[in-house]
């Protein structure tokens, strides 16, 4: 039988975003709940080939998962360059913008 | 969407409780869901994190004001094979 993957897909989406504000809702109360809904979120979208929303593709660090808040993540912008430094495991994330 | 579509949806969030039970001291643990694996819910309520299998055990969610009765056995599987395991099933006619 076939799956009904539109169906799938929607569910994943909308699975994705409630987690992501859960996330969101518990970073600085919860940060380690937080880190595992971030997880859970990441996992569904690739699972269903979901992107993550926009709103939230920055908001978490890539290699450990934590959700940023003001106290957890550093922001810096260079010359050409916006560097977040994750403040939990210290990967830094380099994105190039255009001046 | 429709009530019974949360066994496919996020359970974390959800108000529950567990309604049937083969251990009568898991019976009535209610609050809420915050984390989920394969196997097991936890649960913070009153007294703290429960950890609640999902094998053989009833639980009835409360969703939009909706009570939803749903069999553990239906819902054990990991999160995110959640969606699509359950839509087969639920395709068959199976609840």
């Amino acid at each position: 039988m076939r799956r009904n993957k539109n169906l799938e897909r929607r569910i994943a989406d909308e699975r994705i975003i409630l987690l992501m504000k859960l996330a969101e809702k518990e970073a600085i109360s919860n940060p380690e709940r937080a880190r595992r809904y971030v997880t859970m979120a990441r996992r569904i979208a690739m699972k269903y080939r979901r992107k993550m929303p926009s709103e939230y593709r920055r908001r978490f660090c890539k290699k450990c998962f934590s959700f940023f808040t003001t106290s957890n993540c550093r922001i810096r912008i260079r010359r050409g360059i916006k560097s977040i430094l994750c403040l939990n495991c210290g990967w830094r994330r380099r994105i190039p913008y255009r001046r | 969407m429709k009530p019974d579509m949360i066994i496919a949806h996020e359970l974390i969030g959800l108000e529950v409780r567990v309604e049937k039970s083969a251990n009568r001291y898991l019976e009535g643990i209610e609050g809420k869901v915050v984390d989920e694996t394969k196997n097991m819910i936890v649960i913070e309520g009153r007294n703290g994190l429960k950890k609640v299998s999902k094998k053989g055990n009833t639980f009835l969610f409360n969703f939009n004001n909706h009570r939803v009765r749903v069999s553990g056995d239906l819902i054990n599987f990991r999160p995110e094979d959640r969606i699509k395991r359950v839509l087969q099933i639920l395709r068959r006619g199976r609840r």
